[in-house]
């Protein structure tokens, strides 16, 4: 008996030694592809079955102008590994990126909406190639296997089934079962932030943003609810650690450049704008998560009209609620939108239709007319004239 | 022969339980039809009917569900949703999207697509085009509809909406854009247009 005892221990032994040993996991080259017979192979299989199904996929955004603004980062970041890397958008209102391990980037439309500027976004897709070259999902799957620790692989699968998927209104979790070899160690998220800083500064982007967006995610979180981590520091550090770490790897650069490039973002995101605010809303986060996500999308932006506008949509799609009453939070932002700009026909409609649920009929009126007055006979008349009766 | 007619016994039992299903599949015939005693509808053609006890709707369809079908919903009350039902847990879920018989009607719009959107059944679901409509006596609006599976196969459909008695009532059309939606249009469009509230 004590003999079998010892041949299980001796047999489980020899299943916690490495695959491949201790042999070191050197930088992928650009154009490389790994050896037919490699595990690493057999993760890119994977992956380019993923990517086939992500292509004609319906989350992802099928806007090609974007993908290339996505791309062209990509390659100003890094002309060398700019064949290697794909870049895809995927249209989830969540604060997200990963990077698989045959080059196949996914960036989620939740990212697009709170990064301020090019050098922001740059800062991301930086550290997402930087975990391509530095081959960290096929370390990340190394390490794993090399502590045959059953609890290892498990705590990949629940990272990964407890990121906030079930009960969200977005299919998160599904999404990212293909990309969980997207969760990688600390020193491995600082190793890319390196990278990522180093192309970032090479490319004349003005390195004091790229802390700036972690900031305001921490920012976001404490406004949030605090015990719903958002999707992307599920599998990430905590965001002071990566501040902190920016921070100080920005001090040893000299001949810094300061390209922010907002107005490019700007315009890129611009024909999303409507659909990925009001998903962002749909998430229902407390308002002041909200509101702040929308301070921040419309910081540069000349258009106060449209921030106050759309801070009313949070309150009026709220609603009453225990004994809060949104709407006349709702009526307020409509008003000082108006107040912004004269001559924005939403608005009007938004709140002469809320004016009518609360019973303000001749206000309402008012403002339903002259919806209809500004929008220049809108495909709803009918329905508006409808409240007009 | 104790063994066989043990076996013999427990295959009956099994072969018992598998009969009980939730799930009941009626053919119906062409003609005026009545649905759960909410609405009578006419139909020139035959359908199948699929319906499960936990599910809040029930739907037809001629070639299966995905391929096209018309979904027809019991009425919401105030705090409901289209799909609270217990297998997706949206139930207990704070966050779903829950009717209100305040809403006006661009607002049941946007709640249909919220639920849509909720059911995780498209990747990506839009409406537009809305107008108003009458299901039976109803003042109510319709909408037309374009999605996509997470396949990246494309649907087309329309809806139909209204409040009565503090009850939303809805039904929807969807079928694939490329054979199907074409072919069922008219059809689908004839028996909702002869919907009446029972």
């Amino acid at each position: 008996m004590k003999k079998i005892f010892l041949f299980i221990i001796i047999f489980l032994g020899s299943c916690a030694t490495p695959i491949g040993g201790a042999k070191k996991v050197e930088d992928i080259k650009p154009q490389e592809t790994p050896s037919i017979e490699s595990i690493e192979a057999g993760l890119w299989m994977q992956m380019n079955n993923y990517e086939e199904k992500l292509k004609t996929s319906g989350s992802r955004l099928k806007d090609k102008d974007l993908e290339k603004y996505l791309k062209d980062i990509l390659c100003k970041l890094t002309a060398e590994y700019c064949k290697d890397i794909r870049v895809y958008v995927q249209n989830i209102p969540y604060f997200n990126a990963f990077m698989a391990p045959n080059g196949m980037m996914v960036v989620w439309t939740g990212l697009l909406l709170r990064a301020q500027n090019e050098a922001q976004l740059a800062t991301v897709i930086g550290h997402e190639a930087g975990h391509y070259i530095k081959r960290h999902s096929l370390k990340s799957w190394l390490d794993a296997k090399s502590r045959t620790d059953l609890m290892a692989i498990l705590s990949i699968g629940l990272a990964v089934g407890g990121i906030p998927g079930a009960g969200d209104i977005f299919n998160v979790t599904q999404l990212l079962q293909a990309g969980f070899m997207a969760k990688h160690s600390r020193d491995n998220e600082r190793e890319a932030d390196k990278v990522g800083l180093d192309f970032l500064v090479d490319a004349g982007y003005d390195p004091d943003e790229a802390p700036k967006i972690w900031e305001n995610i921490i920012k976001e979180m404490e406004l949030g609810e605090a015990s719903r981590p958002l999707t992307f520091l599920a599998s990430h550090p905590a965001p002071e650690e990566r501040i902190e770490n920016l921070k100080e790897q920005t001090e040893g650069y000299e001949n810094i450049k300061n390209k922010k490039n907002t107005k490019e973002l700007k315009e890129k995101i611009q024909p999303h704008l409507k659909k990925w605010i009001k998903n962002e809303i749909r998430l229902k986060n407390k308002p002041e998560q909200t509101e702040f996500v929308l301070e921040k999308t419309f910081e540069d932006n000349e258009n106060d009209y449209l921030l106050k506008f759309y801070k009313g949509e949070i309150y009026r799609l709220i609603g009453v609620k225990k004994e809060e009453n949104n709407y006349d939070k709702a009526i307020d932002y409509y008003n000082e939108s108006i107040k912004a700009k004269n001559d924005f026909p939403d608005v009007y409609k938004e709140l002469g239709l809320l004016q009518i649920k609360i019973e303000k009929n001749e206000e309402a009126k008012k403002n339903l007319k002259k919806y209809l007055e500004l929008a220049k006979n809108p495909q709803d008349a009918a329905i508006i004239e409808s409240y007009l009766n | 022969m104790l063994v066989i007619k043990k076996i013999f016994i427990i295959s009956f039992f099994l072969i018992l339980i598998s009969c009980q299903s939730d799930k009941t599949y009626i053919l119906v015939e062409p003609g005026k039809v009545e649905i759960n005693k909410i609405y009578s509808v006419n139909t020139n053609m035959k359908w199948s009917q699929f319906q499960e006890r936990e599910y809040n709707f029930l739907f037809w369809t001629v070639d299966g569900y995905t391929l096209q079908r018309i979904i027809f919903f019991k009425p919401l009350e105030d705090g409901q949703s289209l799909f609270d039902y217990d297998r997706l847990f949206t139930k207990k879920n704070e966050k779903r999207p829950t009717f209100n018989s305040k809403m006006n009607k661009f607002e049941l719009k946007e709640f249909f697509e919220s639920c849509i959107i909720w059911s995780r059944e498209f990747t990506s679901f839009e409406t537009s085009d809305i107008k108003n409509y009458k299901i039976g006596e109803i003042e109510g609006v319709s909408f037309d509809i374009k999605a996509q599976n997470e396949l990246g196969l494309n649907y087309k459909g329309f809806a139909v909406a209204g409040i009565k008695n503090n009850k939303l009532y809805s039904i929807y059309f969807i079928a694939t854009e490329m054979e199907f939606y074409d072919r069922y249009k008219k059809e689908a469009e004839k028996i909702i247009s002869s919907v009446k509230i029972l």
